[in-house]
């Protein structure tokens, strides 16, 4: 009686510790692989909506936000020897935004590349946050399907460069 | 000796409770981060507290309901031009503009200490400011949006030895690094007319008293002892400019736009 108690512990302990093993293991070797969609349509066309809209030094432009956005007026980058408000937005930190915005969530956002009219872009936090569905302490920046919201949620999409661009011009060309 | 005893430990007890239960209330409105920034500041001015103190300070971090310094305000800065020597002094007499993303707009002037100042009560009923908020110094508009920080020192940071430490590229004069515009710096020769604001009225020659004078139509205080209002002119009139002159209280009111009074 006793034995088998003390067998029936071990066994369940053995168990899980077997499927915590072998749940790190097969996460480890399954070779985590994760996309973002086109860098170069953010760098030239994204970017610049959300520095403009989200990167100010008293929102994402700080280094105390988990999701920074460098730019020209807001946070520069650290490895750069710029200022704020001077010259223009770098290479440098466009590439930046473009690593942490996809960094927010990289399996989801990899899941919205490979299925583009799906629902799942509706569900990142990035696109709920902004537009104000989520805890935000920036409150709502983007109504759904407004011109940032297209201009943000078309690049995660993977919609033609070209309406991207329109949808990116139009929401800068509306800011005060 | 008994008793005695007894009530005097009882007494300890409810006094413990006392003392635990306020620690735990200020525990809760207790926001080191905030704490952290009020402490860091320099000392008060020598003079004490007055709507000229504290310049080139995070005036929101204190004049907040946290902090609670009366009056409580909206929004709060300093406005600084620089000599050729790269000393910054406080420019006084212009109108900030501050326009929300609901459609108003309000006005302050800079006093002595080139500090401006929005008062919670010169937002007339409106609740709050709407975020974000564009921003117009002497009619030299910042290309950046406000996004949520209410002291214009929050994201204008002026030197110090502290961050100078920590960002060797940081402009020694105004402030300028890689987490910071610096001080906000007009040229105070360049101000047009109707970005001028004038300095209180004289008693003697308006006999206004705390009313301010009336101004020219639109001149906006454009004379120095024309019309009224230094320290905080506010008007929440969607047209902005033209709302000039208008009235203040003992330097620091609130004159809506338009005329009135
Ligand atoms: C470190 C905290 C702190 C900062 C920063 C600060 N103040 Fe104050 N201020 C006070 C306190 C405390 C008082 C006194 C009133 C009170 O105790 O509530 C005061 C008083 C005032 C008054 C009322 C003076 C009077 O004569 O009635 C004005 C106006 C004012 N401050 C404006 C400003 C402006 C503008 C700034 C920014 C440039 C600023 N303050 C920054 C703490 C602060
Ligand atoms: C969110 C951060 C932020 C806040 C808050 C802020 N500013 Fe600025 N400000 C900037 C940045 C960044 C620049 C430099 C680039 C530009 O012109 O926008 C700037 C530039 C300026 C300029 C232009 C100066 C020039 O040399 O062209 C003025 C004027 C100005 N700010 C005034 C203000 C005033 C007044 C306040 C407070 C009501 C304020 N700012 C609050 C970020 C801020």
């Amino acid at each position: 009686m006793n034995a088998q108690g003390v067998f029936g512990i071990s066994s369940f302990a053995a168990f899980v510790a077997v499927a915590a093993l072998t749940g790190c293991k097969q996460e480890l070797s399954s070779g985590l692989e994760v996309t973002c969609p086109s860098r170069q349509v953010y760098v030239q066309h994204v970017s610049e909506v959300m520095e403009r809209r989200c990167g100010t030094l008293d929102c994402h432009g700080s280094d105390f936000r988990p999701l920074r956005i460098l730019g020209r007026d807001g946070l520069r980058h650290q490895g750069e020897r710029k200022r704020t408000g001077e010259g223009v937005t770098t290479d440098a930190e466009k590439s930046a935004n473009y690593y942490a915005v996809c960094a927010v969530e990289p399996e989801k956002v990899s899941k919205v590349g490979s299925d583009p009219g799906g629902n799942a872009v509706n569900t990142l936090l990035l696109v709920r946050k902004g537009r104000g569905q989520e805890g935000h302490k920036g409150g709502k920046v983007f109504d759904p399907w407004d011109d940032a919201d297209r201009c943000v949620v078309g690049w995660l999409r993977g919609d033609t460069e070209q309406s991207i661009e329109k949808a990116c011009k139009a929401a800068l060309a509306k800011l005060p | 000796m008994r008793a005695p005893t007894r009530i005097a430990s009882s007494v300890a007890r409810v006094a413990g409770f006392l003392v635990a239960l306020a620690a735990l209330l200020v525990a809760c409105r207790y926001d080191p981060v905030i704490d952290q920034k009020v402490r860091k500041n320099p000392p008060e001015d020598p003079g004490g507290p007055s709507p000229e103190h504290r310049a080139g300070q995070a005036c929101v971090d204190c004049h907040s309901t946290y902090e609670g310094a009366e009056p409580a305000l909206a929004i709060g800065g300093t406005v600084y031009s620089q000599t050729a020597k790269g000393y910054l002094n406080g420019v006084e007499g212009v109108f900030v503009t501050i326009q929300d993303s609901a459609g108003a707009t309000y006005k302050a002037c800079t006093n002595k200490a080139g500090n401006f100042y929005i008062t919670k009560a010169d937002l007339q009923g409106i609740d709050d400011l709407a975020f974000p908020l564009v921003v117009n110094v002497a009619g030299v508009k910042m290309a950046s949006l406000i996004g949520r920080e209410r002291s214009c020192a929050g994201c204008h940071k002026l030197a110090s030895i502290e961050r100078i430490d920590i960002d060797p590229y940081l402009d020694p004069a105004t402030g300028r690094a890689r987490d910071s515009a610096g001080a906000i710096i007009i040229d105070p020769e360049f101000v047009p007319s109707l970005e001028r604001c004038g300095p209180p009225p004289d008693p003697t020659t308006s006999g206004a008293g705390g009313q301010g004078g009336a101004a020219p139509a639109g001149a906006g205080g454009a004379t120095p002892t024309g019309a009224g209002g230094a320290g905080s002119v506010a008007s929440s009139s969607t047209t902005g400019a033209g709302g000039g002159g208008g009235s203040t209280s003992s330097g620091g009111g609130m004159g809506a736009g338009g005329g009135t009074p």
